[in-house]
């Protein structure tokens, strides 16, 4: 029995006694009594309705939280998840000294899908580039949609030999895929990736660039490669 | 007759059409007043002397998406004195209206209901 029951129980065996019959303040106590148990319900009832207005709210949160992460299109990571997600693997690969792999990759003639198929194919495009590369990749690898038809890419833990053989793999998945199925047999798509290494003590900005550039000189070779860029 | 206490919608407190004439009393906005005393006690004065001065139907339209917990009490005393009207044999309904992206709106108003046993819908707002 918790405490406000055993008051509960003293005040009513009190208030029954036939002895106290006349005691003015009998009344009074059963009328306070009364009030005390309304109230009691009241904060209970209060409690009850704010713990879900509250869990209303803390869901809300979570789902906004996730649509400003996400890019809509393609689902991955937006720029500003990913460089968030980039920045604390960065402190983790500083504190493990494990080496990092960053790739960018670009989709060749992307304007050239649009102005000859029409933006809502570049979406499909978009989108199934995004779902082909993701297939490629290791649970802990990062994946975004960092601009226009650019994703950008993170492999924790990978050293730059390793950072190779994955492009190569996001390169020749991406050319093997047919994103608008039978029907639009001419409609090829290819990525070139520019890859670049991280070590511990490199701030990972500098690692992007170098990706970038080499993705310029996969661009200028001729498109649908890969590139790497060591650390300058 | 009542007169109509009509109160626009501010960033924070949620506007209110209460009729006299027809006894449709709505709530629609956020609610977190800074001083909830000085924006429920009004309302929670008109809707006492509108039940105590006329005998018309009441319907209370709410949809208020979002409240904090003053506003929830104030919304439990307000609700609490329908139900006393309710019980007394008067014709009261309440509509929980909510966002049909907002499921969990659902179980806000189905709290509230709990402890009531007036009419009281929980309905989807219209597109």
């Amino acid at each position: 029995m918790n405490s406000d029951e055993s008051f509960d129980l003293r005040l009513a065996s009190l208030l029954a006694d036939p002895a106290h019959a006349d005691n003015p303040l009998r009344a009074v106590l059963g009328e306070v009594s009364e009030r005390y148990a309304r109230q009691r319900r009241l904060v209970t009832r209060m409690m009850r309705i704010s713990d879900r207005a509250q869990a209303q709210l803390r869901e809300v949160n979570i789902t906004l939280s996730a649509a400003s992460q996400t890019d809509l299109l393609t689902g991955l990571a937006n720029r500003r998840h990913m460089m968030e997600q980039m920045r604390r693997e960065a402190r983790r690969a500083q504190r493990t000294g494990q080496p990092m792999v960053v790739m960018l990759g670009d989709i060749d003639r992307f304007k050239s899908i649009n102005d000859r198929w029409g933006h809502e194919m570049g979406d499909t495009v978009l989108a199934s580039v995004a779902d082909v590369v993701q297939a490629q990749l290791r649970d802990q690898d990062l994946c975004s949609r960092w601009g226009g038809e650019e994703f950008l890419f993170l492999l924790p833990e990978t050293p730059i030999g390793k950072g190779m053989v994955v492009a190569e793999r996001l390169r020749e998945a991406v050319a093997a895929c047919r994103p608008a199925g039978a029907d639009y047999p001419e409609l090829a798509v290819s990525l070139s990736i520019g890859v670049a290494g991280w070590d511990p003590g490199m701030p990972i900005e500098s690692s992007i660039q170098r990706a970038d550039r080499a993705l310029y000189e996969a661009k200028a070779a001729g498109r649908n490669r890969c590139m790497f860029r060591a650390a300058a | 007759m009542m007169k109509d206490l009509i109160v626009e919608a501010t960033g924070n407190t949620p506007a209110v059409r209460f009729s006299g004439s027809t006894g449709v009393l709505e709530l629609r906005g956020e609610s977190y007043p800074e001083n909830s005393f000085a924006f429920f006690d009004p309302l929670i004065a008109w809707l006492r002397g509108f039940l105590e001065g006329t005998d018309l139907p009441v319907a209370f339209e709410v949809e208020v998406a979002y409240m904090n917990t003053s506003s929830i009490r104030a919304m439990v005393d307000m609700l609490d004195l329908l139900e006393e009207a309710h019980l007394a044999g008067r014709l009261v309904t309440v509509r929980w209206l909510h966002d049909p992206e907002n499921e969990r709106a659902i179980d806000v108003g189905e709290e509230f209901r709990e402890d009531l046993t007036l009419p009281f819908e929980i309905a989807a707002l219209a597109d």
